[in-house]
């Protein structure tokens, strides 16, 4: 029973550092205004997405197979990376057309 | 898993370390900072992984985010021209919209799970330590059979990423 109530402890503290994390990666992209920044911050929320399927793949005992969190945070991890390259082509394509990071200065369909 | 004081120890401090270099990533000046910042996240996330029974996850945590992105992330930000001043005082005032809102966000986040955590679990029930004697053959085999079709269409994705990256990228005359 007092494992049980370790684990439990172990669980909350997991899935509030998780949140913490999720929330801290919103605040960068919305707060960043060089557009890198605001990529690394979706890494950040990306992460923490990975942290908590990985959690809940753990300490679950309805899923079928505990692994299958695992699988799903792969498929997210591979996304994350493909994602990251493109942002920072669209970045590079964006600096030549502008010439600055800044996502503010990315105005053209402002009206 | 069994819990011993260590073990929540090396939790507690793989999470504090997480969370701060997290904030950092948020909120440091200067935007190469925030990269080794995200670096500390990163490799926190790893070790929690490696203490979850997650080897396998860790390993590629290590492997394609520590090594492959935040390399990526340093070039990028040594291709682009230098701009350091993220933050410009016309922006503050909606700064502190964004950190209020967010943070009232993950205050009920939070609150949600911690409540849930006294009740939902009991009836989910906590898995006994769970030892894998063959976890990446067991991987592998989720992915060639249950998984076989998203795993497919991701490698279809990851090329087309990859051709579309280097097509954006491209020197226009």
């Amino acid at each position: 029973m007092s494992r049980a109530r370790g684990s439990n402890v172990v669980l909350s503290v997991l899935l509030i550092v998780s949140t913490l994390i999720f929330g801290l990666g919103i605040l960068a992209v919305v707060t960043r205004r060089n557009a890198i920044g605001m990529l690394l911050g979706i890494e950040l929320m990306l992460n923490s997405v990975n942290l908590n399927l990985v959690i809940f793949g753990r300490f679950s005992e309805r899923i079928a197979d505990p692994l299958e969190g695992q699988v799903y945070a792969l498929f997210i991890m591979a996304l994350a990376v493909a994602e990251a390259a493109v942002g920072l082509a669209l970045i590079l394509a964006l600096v030549r057309k502008f010439g600055s990071v800044d996502a503010d200065a990315a105005g053209t369909l402002k009206g | 898993m069994g819990v011993s004081s260590g073990q929540t120890a090396a939790f507690l401090v793989l999470s504090l370390l997480a969370i701060s270099g997290a904030f950092y990533t948020a909120f440091a000046n200067k935007l190469f900072h925030s990269v080794l910042a995200l670096l500390l996240t990163l490799g926190s996330i790893a070790g929690l992984y490696f203490m979850m029974g997650a080897e396998f996850l860790g390993v590629l945590q290590i492997l394609l985010y520590m090594g492959g992105v935040v390399v990526l992330f340093v070039f990028g930000i040594m291709l682009t021209p230098a701009r350091d001043e993220d933050r410009l005082p016309p922006m503050v005032k909606w700064h502190m919209v964004a950190i209020i809102g967010v943070g009232l966000l993950t205050t009920f986040l939070v609150f949600i799970f911690y409540y849930y955590t006294g009740q939902f679990w009991h009836e989910i029930r906590i898995t006994p330590r769970i030892t894998y004697d063959k976890m990446f053959q067991d991987i592998s085999a989720l992915l060639t059979d249950k998984f076989l079709v998203p795993f497919e269409v991701l490698s279809v994705a990851i090329l087309v990423a990859l051709i579309g990256a280097l097509y954006v990228a491209r020197k226009r005359e």
